[in-house]
């Protein structure tokens, strides 16, 4: 038996077969994702029965310097706070500066982001992007999200829809704000809290470096910090940075990315054969990169957020290396704008590229005394570090004042 | 496997099933006002095209917002899948199409309109391509719409014109349609057109006439369409208020139309509609009713409800529709009187009377105007009132399906039943025969041997009691008497009243067996009535007498069984729906959905069916079911017998149940046919219901049918009569015929009185043959059915008493009382069960002289 379709029905028949295999590929995808993620999250536990008044989220232990300073505003004014960590050894683990603060090693992965995903708790603060787009998803017993910042620049700097599911933003710069607005106004998306609060950790940053005794060596210290990937330096440019770099007779400390040991093992390996410790070289894998900081003069570095921290906290010039940066894939791709970082860079430092490099000295010497980039780093602090010093204390009235509302609502 | 194909009825049922019934109603209705295949077809195409116009369009409507949706997030979604991999490319897309309102479901949309026509094809081709009515019917140059033209002769070789025509004309409609499109698009159309063209080349003309029509509405809108500017319609507003309305009054609809009133039917007839060839629980057909309510209400109403853009108005639609069928069932009830198994009414679906009819108009006006009303001052109202009866319709239906599945637990003893009889005859000893035919009329047979002499010369040794009455008109009444003589008259079981009527009737029914078998005679009961007042008899009563064998065999003897069953099986998938349906319609509307019991369903009236459709009193096309189930015992009586050369005797008692199930017979024979036509016989054969003077009704076609059979049942016992002499058992043998009651028939003004009493009701046959008897005489002697014990037992037992009371068993001479008659209409051993029966009218019969004439009867009231 034939089934009877006439003629017109038949050319559309095409259109509904690719249809309905589009689809139905596509809900597979997003099926088995939800499968993986559902194998992988382990057994959950049901809701916890006391709602968490505060829950501090930390994606790894490194933000336990960003979350530090808070706790201890919010520990002052006698909140209890809750702390999630997936690093089994975060040093909030074994704080003791913080007597209402319980800390929690809530698992790794997939397990941590199960419990966070059922959480019961009134406040939820995070410098974790990416809330209700990965793995990561809006608990129904949460009442608020509120995200901190984790570095002094552009918001929009996250992978794309990088906080659009908070409630709240605590940020450090009015440009910060218009990227937000701009972002919810193409997106559809409600607007949400944005409260100019500073940056906790660069406070604390600087308070450490005003306390810390001055740098012992003589002579400039060269900081070389090159990230990993195809677009690290060493990858760019190979070994010939640091051969120019030892060429000026400057002190060299290389801090490479500890990821750049995992991903380039042979090659990291290689270099630091060729080019061993010495009295003018010194290879620093502390996980602190506080020392490292504090007795350079100048970074070299390609394009991450230390810059920021480098330039900004400890008030000192910068190379950065010419990477032609995409934006594809970061919330910057839906700005109209040029991002705040690229356009304030050539006024924090020279931009350093593979021909470049055998005058690298005197870059390095240009930075260190031309007088535009210390007013670039003021401009800097005055756009992207509003309210310095007051971070840690705005950003923890903020969040007891949101958790006074919630709880009283 | 058959758990699959139940599933896919189910879903076939939900989808498909609610269109076709649509196309099956239009097709029907235009076909019986003008038998002309081509036109029902035209008109068909026609309406359901007007029909779906809005859908169709609303659909093209949301594919071209989908395509430009699909157009404007393009872009963005591409980029998305060139920089992103893996995983994070799913979930970075999902976030963008949700920020974005779109759903990957969306993508669908654009297949919308395509999707909404294949479920009509579908249906379309099930329901053209097996229409019996196209089969053999030729229109202009196309011979036989059911096989392909052949219209066109070169040589040896023939074309199909028409669907040569119809992809002329799909070509032209196209040409339109793709106006200003891409060549890719046009050539995609063209190259399609063709390749259809020789898929359906070969295809029955009718379809390709159908679908032919169909091209040609396409072609028109195609033209409309392109010169009307195209204006962008808003998107219609969301309104979940709205959205509930029409959700709750779907399934208040899909459940009432589709559960609660069939359960309720299912329940009332359950025990009607067990087989014991055939056990099967009727609440599963509850499913396909629902499956279709459900298709119909939620699924298609909801198609045309998403895609309107004035749910309001739909809404308010909706739920003057839901409101009305409620009132129609619960305040416009009409009892139709009893059904068949095949949920035809007996007497049939008249129009109501113009009163009625204004009023349910009125009724249907003043719900409308309340419900719009309500929709635009409380809509939440009108959500609350139509929410509270979807749980009081489920409790309702809830508590009907408990209780059939109850019922068919109660009956399953049934599947056990031994249902091939012996029927155990002594040629030493005497036999005692006693058949109880029911509703078998005294006064027919007078005129049954007129017509037919060698009824009367096998029925040797007969004689016949025309002045005899039974106690009640129904078996349950009638029956206790005949069975157990006069202490089971309803009177004398109501003066008893410490005890059950169960147990009453049981000790009618077990009278005779307890008295035979004390005799030591062979006893065999066949198919007892209300055996432990069951509907379908419990023949357990009998196991405390080993020497008596019982046997059930109603049902088991139709040789058609099989096909019945497969008949009723789909009948039933069906029309249950259509049950529903009949009742939630307004009364004015219910003869045309009814359709004489066909539920317009056109191959069912064209086929063979286990319903008779009389067309006047000579022609008839199907047979009914009942008469099927019970006549071949009758017809098969010789094979069942056995002679017994060493026995004592034996008795049997017979009870059939054909001569209740009227029917038109083949005559002269009268035998069973499918396809009746008497027309010739009858006109010749006129004089055969006159006997001295008095003329049959033979025009009214319930005497007649009734009549009929009655000849069926005594040419069948004549042809045992002639294999008991031939066997040498025919002398010894002492034979009663008697019925329980008789029919209810209008036999002249001498019958029926001011009061309702309809005498033939209590006039049943009652012919006795005694031992060595010869001749046939006609006895004036008035008689009654509860003779039957004493006739049975009389020079067999001496002073014979009833085991049960200890009391004489008596005769109509030794009665000095009152013959008092009960006049009630209770019938149903499962409500009719008390201690007495249930309060009904009373009659006294005053001249006994006279039983028939209506004043020879007193009316003592109801109590």
């Amino acid at each position: 038996m034939v089934l009877y379709i006439d003629p017109g029905t038949g050319s559309m028949l095409f259109t509904i077969i690719i249809s309905v295999i589009g689809f139905v590929a596509y809900i597979s995808r997003v099926l088995w994702v939800k499968v993986k993620y559902t194998v992988s999250r382990g057994k959950i536990d049901k809701a916890d029965q006391d709602k968490i008044p505060i829950l501090i989220f930390a994606e790894a232990k490194r933000y336990w310097s960003v979350f530090e300073p808070i706790c201890i505003e919010l520990d002052k004014k006698g909140a209890k706070v809750v702390y999630w960590t997936t690093s089994e050894d975060d040093p909030a683990l074994t704080q003791d500066s913080c007597k209402n603060l319980k800390v929690e090693f809530v698992g790794k992965g997939n397990k941590a982001f199960a419990k966070l995903n059922m959480v019961n708790a009134t406040v939820i603060v995070s410098s974790t992007p990416g809330l209700n787009v990965y793995q990561w998803k809006r608990s129904k017993l949460a009442d608020y999200y509120i995200h901190v910042q984790h570095g002094a620049n552009d918001i929009a700097g996250y992978r794309m829809f990088g906080v659009d599911y908070f409630d709240a933003i605590l940020l450090s710069g009015e440009y910060q704000t218009d990227e937000v607005r701009e972002l919810e106004k193409k997106r559809n998306l409600p607007a949400k809290d944005i409260e100019l609060v500073g940056i906790p950790y660069m406070d604390a940053l600087r308070k450490r470096i005003e306390a810390a005794p001055a740098p012992d060596h003589e002579g400039t210290c060269v900081l070389l910090a090159p990230s990993w990937g195809n677009n690290s330096i060493f990858n760019r440019f190979g070994t010939k940075v640091l051969e120019e770099l030892l060429n000026t007779g400057y002190r060299i400390i290389v801090r490479p990315h500890p990821q750049s040991f995992i991903s380039d093992p042979e090659m990291m390996e290689n270099i630091m054969k060729d080019f061993p410790e010495s009295e003018k070289l010194h290879w620093d894998t502390n996980s602190d990169n506080f020392e490292s900081l504090h007795n350079a003069d100048i970074l070299i570095s390609d394009f991450s957020g230390i810059i920021f921290d480098f330039t900004l906290a400890f008030d000192k010039p910068l190379l950065y290396a010419n990477v032609d940066f995409k934006t594809d894939c970061y919330d910057y791709y839906w700005l109209d704008r040029t991002p705040w970082t690229l356009e304030i860079l050539p006024e924090l430092g020279l931009e350093l590229n593979g021909e470049d490099l055998g005058g690298i000295k005197g870059m390095i010497d240009r930075c260190l005394t031309e007088e535009r980039f210390r007013l670039g780093r003021e401009k800097a602090r005055s756009e992207t570090w509003v309210h310095m010093g007051e971070g840690a204390v705005r950003t923890a009235d903020y969040i007891l004042r949101k958790h006074k509302e919630l709880a009283g609502a | 496997m058959h758990k699959v194909a139940e599933f896919a009825g189910l879903i076939y049922a939900v989808f498909i099933r609610p269109i076709t019934i649509l196309f099956e109603v239009l097709f029907s209705i235009t076909y019986q006002a003008v038998p002309v295949p081509l036109f029902a077809l035209t008109v068909m195409s026609l309406v359901v095209n007007l029909l779906v116009l809005p859908l169709y369009n609303r659909a093209d409507e949301l594919q071209e917002a989908s395509r430009k949706k699909e157009e404007k997030l393009r872009p963005m979604a591409e980029h998305i899948k060139k920089v992103f991999s893996g995983d994070e490319k799913v979930m970075i897309l999902q976030t963008y199409y949700n920020q974005m309102g779109y759903s990957p479901l969306e993508t669908l949309k654009s297949s919308v309109s395509l999707l909404l026509q294949i479920p009509f094809f579908i249906a379309a081709y099930t329901m053209i391509s097996s229409l019996i009515v196209l089969k053999g019917s030729s229109a202009g140059p196309i011979k036989d719409l059911s096989l392909p033209d052949s219209m066109l002769h070169i040589g040896s070789f023939s074309v199909n014109v028409l669907p040569i025509l119809m992809t002329a004309i799909n070509i032209l409609s196209c040409l339109v349609f793709v106006k200003g499109k891409s060549l890719k698009e046009k050539l995609q159309l063209f190259i399609t057109a063709g390749v259809f063209l020789v898929l359906l080349y070969n295809s029955p003309s009718g379809l390709v006439y159908y679908w032919t029509c169909n091209n040609i509405f396409s072609l028109v809108k195609n033209i409309v369409v392109s010169f009307m500017k195209k204006k962008e319609k808003p998107a219609p507003v969301k309104d979940p208020l709205q959205n509930r309305i029409f959700i709750v009054n779907a399934l208040v609809l899909s459940i009432f139309v589709g559960v609660s009133i069939p359960a309720d039917y299912l329940v009332r007839a359950t025990v009607d509609l067990l087989r014991i060839d055939n056990f099967i629980n009727p609440a599963g057909y509850l499913w396909y009713s629902a499956a279709i309510a459900f298709g119909l209400f939620f699924v298609w109403c909801g198609v045309f409800y998403a895609l309107s853009s004035h749910k309001k108005v739909m809404n308010c639609v909706m739920v003057t529709i839901t409101l009305c069928s409620i009132f129609n069932y619960f305040a416009m009830y009409t009892n139709y009187g009893d059904m068949t198994r095949f949920l035809t009414f007996i007497r049939g679906v008249d129009m109501p009377e113009a009163k009625e009819v204004l009023i349910s108009i009125a009724v249907t006006f003043a719900m409308g105007a309340l419900v719009v009303l309500l929709q635009k001052n409380r809509p939440k109202l009108l959500l609350a009132i139509t929410a509270v009866l979807i749980p009081a319709f489920a409790v309702f239906s809830g508590i009907n399906i408990v209780n059939i599945n109850d019922k068919c637990n109660t009956y399953s003893y049934i599947k056990d039943y031994d249902v091939d009889p012996t029927i155990k005859l002594s040629s030493s000893g005497k036999n005692v025969v006693v058949i109880m035919l029911d509703r078998a009329q005294g006064c027919f047979f007078p005129y049954i041997i007129n017509e037919n002499e060698a009824i009367r010369d096998s029925f040797d040794g007969f004689t016949y009691y025309p002045d005899c009455i039974s106690f009640g008109q129904h078996t349950n009444l009638g029956i206790p008497a005949l069975l157990g003589g006069y202490e089971y008259t309803p009177a004398s079981m109501n003066a008893r009243a410490d005890m059950s009527l169960k147990d009453k009737h049981n000790e009618a029914l077990l009278l005779m067996p307890a008295l035979f078998d004390g005799l030591g005679y062979d006893v065999t009961v066949i198919d007892p009535p209300y055996a432990n007042y069951m509907e379908i008899s419990d023949l357990s009563i009998y196991d405390q007498y080993p020497g008596v064998e019982a046997y059930y065999t109603y049902t088991a003897m139709n040789p058609y069984s099989d096909q019945m069953v497969s008949s009723w099986d789909n009948m039933m998938k069906r029309d249950l729906f259509f049950y529903g349906a009949f009742f939630a319609l307004p009364s004015y509307l219910r003869p045309t959905i009814y359709d004489g019991g066909y539920y317009n369903d056109l191959n069912e009236r064209y086929s063979e069916r286990y319903i008779q459709d009389t067309q006047g009193c000579s022609v008839a096309r199907g047979a009914n079911s009942e008469y099927l189930d019970s006549y071949y015992l009758m017809d098969n009586l010789s094979d069942f017998t056995v002679v017994d050369g060493q026995s004592e005797g034996s008795f049997l008692y017979i009870d059939n149940l054909s001569t209740h199930s009227p029917m038109l017979l083949d005559e002269p024979d009268y035998s069973v046919s499918f396809s009746v036509d008497n027309t010739e016989y009858d006109m010749a054969h006129v004089d055969r219901f006159e006997v001295d003077g008095t003329v049959l009704p033979y025009d009214d076609i319930t005497t007649l049918t009734l009549y009929e059979v009655n000849v069926g049942a005594y040419i069948d016992l004549a042809q045992w009569f002639d294999y008991l002499r031939a066997c040498g058992v025919y002398d010894n043998t002492r034979i009663i015929i008697v019925a329980d009651h008789g029919g209810l028939m209008y036999l002249g003004p001498d019958s029926l009185s001011d009061n309702g009493l309809i005498t033939s009701g209590y006039n049943p046959i009652l012919l006795v043959k005694d031992f060595d008897a010869h001749g046939f005489t006609v006895s004036d002697e008035f008689m009654t059915n509860a003779e039957t014990p004493y006739l049975a037992v009389s020079g067999l037992i001496e002073d014979p008493v009833n085991p049960f009371t200890g009391n004489p068993i008596t005769s109509i001479r030794d009665m000095d009382g009152d013959i008092i008659c009960a006049g009630s209409s209770q019938h149903t051993v499962s409500t009719n069960n008390g201690n007495t029966f249930l309060p009904g009218d009373w009659y006294r019969l005053t001249d006994p002289e006279e039983p028939l004439d209506v004043d020879s009867w007193e009316y003592m009231g109801c109590w």
